[in-house]
């Protein structure tokens, strides 16, 4: 244990080692009292002292694999400790959240991508979609048609038309089930009824509305297809032509209806309707 | 390591280094190892019953620890209390763990204290009185056999080791008087055995 010793003034060590019994002032004595009381006992303790004093015996020198392993997990910490740096530049300790650096980065990003959308996507004509969509048949009323008929013949053709479709009911929708669907809930109206149940299948009209407003109830509900049924309406003939094409049609059979072929077959009657007027 | 870099670093003290280890500075974790690691190795080594290996694996662990987190260094403290209050509790642990071996380990010695005296001439060269000695200092109890290292093997100050075993001075300095009390006391009486040995063997009494 030779090595740097650190007994100062102040401790008692140092004084049982670098005086004798004998040299001690009163007070080291009355110091060193609480815990040695004799000269037989100073001395015992002086000499074990003096033996750990001048012990020469060296440390022992730890295994070099343990600094490799140490200074290799340190290394691993300092590579994980590169992340963390990395966060520290997006995210600046003690900064407000305006102040932040990924706050900032983000601002400009927004600013590029804005220009970016400003100056390269290709201008494209304005189209009014509503107007379009207005402009469509199945929303010209009867009241524009008739203005615009050219000849007596013709305004009284539309005339004749127009009161025959303003009373056709709105029927509630029905739903027609697919083949592999299950069997309709009691909710649901069936859609294939026989001679006597027709009446309950369309039952009395709530609200008037013209053709084309009718079939737009169309609507498309998963795999089903449910399609506003053309009840019997005041023109025997419309009637008839209706009830032959719709009983020939896949809704007679219970079967999916096509959107668009029972829209076509209806505006193919409604061609026929008119040429025949 | 550079050696100009390790003589640059080797100016700092150890709450410097500290302070650089915590910004992952490897040249300073490395200083401050070769300044710890060899009294660490050998104070556990005094703690751990001269278990080589016991000593090899707590002095790895206790600097993995640093590695790990180097942000619990409390700049308030010195480094030396801090480190050696981590080494102190990792050996109190290992003493929780292993009481019952460290009974037998205790009774055995015990048993062997004065059973393995030396013969010599005027009780004892130098280098039987250190080995007696530190045979005796392996019957200490754990706060002895601590205060002990601590202040003769270690050399800490008395301030460091009320530090480090939280505990005030007068309790250190109570305790350090104690050791070499009981350590003289055992010496004497080793010494009475050999001198009345001896003097038997010259044909005395």
């Amino acid at each position: 244990m030779k090595r740097i010793q650190t007994y100062q003034k102040g401790d008692p060590e140092y004084v049982i080692i670098h005086k004798q019994f004998h040299e001690l002032q009163d007070d080291e004595r009355a110091a060193l009292s609480e815990w040695v009381q004799s000269k037989d006992e100073y001395d015992r303790v002086r000499r074990v002292l003096l033996e750990l004093h001048d012990d020469d015996e060296e440390w022992l020198e730890p295994d070099a694999s343990i600094k490799k392993n140490v200074m290799r997990k340190f290394v691993t910490e300092e590579k994980g400790g590169r992340m963390v740096w990395l966060n520290s530049v997006l995210f600046a300790p003690g900064a407000s959240i305006t102040q932040q650096p990924v706050v900032r980065y983000g601002l400009v990003a927004a600013g590029v991508i804005g220009l970016a959308v400003f100056f390269l996507l290709p201008t494209t004509p304005n189209i009014d979609i509503a107007q379009q969509t207005d402009n469509t048949p199945a929303k010209m009323d009867s009241e524009t048609l008739l203005a615009n008929a050219d000849t007596v013949a013709q305004q009284d053709t539309l005339r004749v038309f127009a009161e025959a479709r303003a009373e056709l009911p709105m029927a509630p929708p029905v739903m027609v089930l697919d083949e592999l669907s299950e069997s309709p809930t009691e909710n649901d109206v069936p859609l294939a009824p026989d001679a006597g149940s027709k009446a309950e299948m369309a039952p009395e009209p709530t609200a008037k509305s013209d053709m084309a407003d009718s079939y737009s109830d169309l609507s498309v509900v998963g795999e089903q297809t449910v399609v506003a049924p053309i009840p019997q309406a005041k023109s025997n003939e419309l009637e008839k032509k209706v009830s032959s094409s719709m009983a020939s049609s896949a809704v007679q059979q219970n079967k999916t209806v096509d959107k668009s072929v029972s829209m076509a077959e209806v505006q193919r009657l409604m061609d026929d309707l008119y040429t025949a007027r | 390591m550079n050696k100009a870099l390790h003589l640059k670093y080797a100016q700092h003290t150890d709450e410097a280094l500290m302070q650089l280890v915590k910004e992952k500075n490897a040249q300073a974790f490395e200083v401050v190892y070769d300044r710890y690691a060899k009294r660490l190795y050998n104070y556990f080594l005094r703690m751990l019953w001269k278990d080589r290996e016991k000593a090899r694996d707590f002095t790895q662990d206790l600097f993995a620890k640093i590695a790990d987190r180097p942000e619990l260094f409390d700049p308030t403290r010195t480094f030396t209390t801090w480190i050696y209050s981590i080494a102190h509790n990792m050996c109190k642990n290992e003493y929780a763990k292993h009481e019952v071996r460290t009974r037998v380990h205790k009774d055995i010695k015990s048993g062997d204290a004065f059973t393995e005296y030396p013969l010599g001439g005027k009780g004892m060269d130098k280098s039987e009185f250190m080995q007696e000695l530190k045979s005796a200092l392996d019957d200490m109890d754990e706060v002895k056999r601590t205060t002990f290292t601590l202040r003769f093997d270690q050399e800490l100050t008395i301030p460091e080791i009320a530090e480090v075993m939280q505990c005030n001075e007068g309790t250190v300095k109570s305790r350090i008087f104690y050791i070499l009390k009981d350590l003289s006391v055992k010496l004497k009486a080793y010494e009475g055995i050999l001198f009345w040995l001896c003097s038997w063997l010259m044909g005395g009494f």
